[in-house]
């Protein structure tokens, strides 16, 4: 075999293993491809599922704010329907006379009636009707928005972000969390007019809620302040939930932004609420930072894009 | 077996003995592969085996010198393109003894299917590391070349003690690696 064969059968063998190198590439390329599809799936569906763990965590306080409400209304109503039965013997009393063949005078009638009337406390009956009609459509309307925040908490937008008011945001989730937070925490709330982000509204929910909540869990047993502040620079809408419990180590605060990094006991936590967060945050192509004293407390701010 | 064995040996078969050597002995050899080897892909053991007799064949070099030739020679390859972090060691001992349980792990991560040799380690004599290698494929005398190539590395000389081998019918081979500097 002359030279020039030689380097022949080399570059030929050369040519082959590159294109056998080239279709590797292609085939580790598709996978890669897949698999990140399949990762952002992954994150999607831990998304949903922490929010879903979150409102179990807060569904005792839920239940007893839900049925609260719903226990004087349903008392109001059976007062209500007690009172509806004497006006009915009320006015029983006028048809069944007028149906008699003969029908006593006026005088009598108006005595019989009087006197039915007081034993019925029929003037009590139409003082207490308004009230109780008051207060029982009052409590439904405190069950109605309750439902109304859970179900925006926990309905599964589509990816489009719309127009949301951070301050309302805020309050709707306030109320969520309001049975968790009303014996445990003084919420002081120094909220100020800000400009409409674009967001999804329940995503930003989830992560206020979860902020919320941790504040709870920092203070413990005290009674701890909970201060929430929104306001705007021109690039940014602001959000600081500070509380004044018992602050992160330094070694920690690093890591509380890692995926399945908790300091709660077993099954206390799923170890995803803050790294969820900070998901959603960047998603919304914002800033979740946090500044921590032990002893003094913590303060997560939010930093959200304003609108060009 | 990794393409990266085969195209180490065909760089060094052309490096040593020349480009008409190595087709020759493919001529010879005529590997199902066709002797197209690239370095990501998995090869049959028996293609390098036969690669081998046929060289020392050829060469007269017995297979044993050949094999720890090309250990020698095919380190660099390996511990360039090692997946695992390697920046932070500084001598052979601390490399030798992340093999098993660091690199091999990171390989596996990268190459799933790669069929790598088990080694454990005897630590307990000061300035000794022995190394028990274990493989279907018996490159014990492989390993040998690539220890002392790991020393070179660490500007180190190690002297290797062989005294018990899979090819003698030991279930593992003994490498008494003692680290002289």
């Amino acid at each position: 075999m002359t030279e020039l064969d030689s380097y022949k059968q080399a570059y030929a063998r050369e040519k082959k293993a590159r294109e056998l190198a080239e279709n590797l590439l292609d085939e580790k390329t598709r996978e890669l491809y897949d698999n990140f599809e399949q990762l952002e799936l992954i994150v999607e569906q831990l998304v949903h599922t922490e929010k879903m763990a979150s409102l179990g965590q807060l569904s005792a306080g839920i239940a007893h704010e839900i049925n609260n409400p719903v226990g004087y209304s349903y008392s109001n109503i059976e007062t209500l329907s007690e009172y509806v039965a004497d006006l009915c013997q009320l006015d029983s009393f006028i048809i069944d006379i007028s149906t008699q063949p003969t029908i006593p005078s006026s005088q009598v009638l108006l005595s019989q009636y009087v006197s039915l009337r007081k034993n019925l406390n029929i003037d009590f009956i139409k003082q207490d009707i308004t009230p109780l009609l008051t207060d029982a459509l009052e409590g439904l309307e405190r069950v109605k928005n309750i439902v109304n925040n859970l179900k925006k908490m926990a309905y599964k937008e589509s990816d489009e972000f719309v127009a949301v008011n951070i301050n309302g945001c805020i309050n709707d989730c306030l109320k969520v969390v309001g049975k968790e937070l009303k014996y445990k925490m003084e919420v002081v709330l120094a909220l100020t007019e800000c400009d409409e982000i674009q967001g999804q509204a329940s995503d930003l929910s989830q992560v206020l809620i979860n902020l919320f909540m941790n504040s709870v869990q920092a203070c413990g047993n005290s009674t701890g302040v909970l201060t929430i502040s929104s306001y705007q620079t021109p690039e940014s809408v602001i959000i600081d939930v500070q509380d004044n419990g018992k602050g992160i180590e330094k070694d920690k605060l690093n890591k509380i932004f890692d995926p399945f990094f908790t300091t709660k006991a077993v099954g206390e936590g799923t170890g995803l609420g803050l790294s969820i967060s900070a998901t959603i945050i960047k998603k919304h192509q914002g800033q979740l930072s946090v500044k921590s004293e032990m002893g003094k407390g913590t303060c997560f701010t939010i930093t959200l894009p304003r609108p060009a | 077996m990794q393409g990266l064995v085969f195209t180490a040996l065909s760089d060094m078969v052309i490096d040593k003995m020349g480009l008409g050597m190595w087709n020759d002995v493919l001529n010879s050899v005529n590997p199902v592969s066709g002797g197209v080897y690239t370095k990501g892909m998995q090869y049959d053991d028996d293609e390098l085996m036969a690669i081998v007799a046929d060289i020392s064949e050829r060469t007269q070099i017995p297979v044993t010198d050949l094999v720890r030739t090309f250990g020698q020679y095919i380190f660099k390859y390996l511990f360039a393109s090692s997946p695992a972090d390697l920046s932070k060691v500084d001598n052979v001992r601390d490399f030798l003894l992340l093999i098993d349980g660091v690199i091999h792990k990171e390989v596996k991560r990268l190459y799933p299917q790669a069929y790598l040799p088990k080694f454990d380690y005897d630590t307990s004599t000061d300035g000794v590391l022995v190394m028990y290698y274990q493989s279907k494929r018996k490159l014990c005398h492989l390993s040998e070349g690539l220890i002392f190539s790991a020393a070179a590395q660490f500007n180190q000389t190690v002297t290797i003690d062989h005294p018990e081998c899979m090819h003698n019918g030991a279930e593992k081979c003994k490498l008494i690696i003692s680290i002289l500097d």
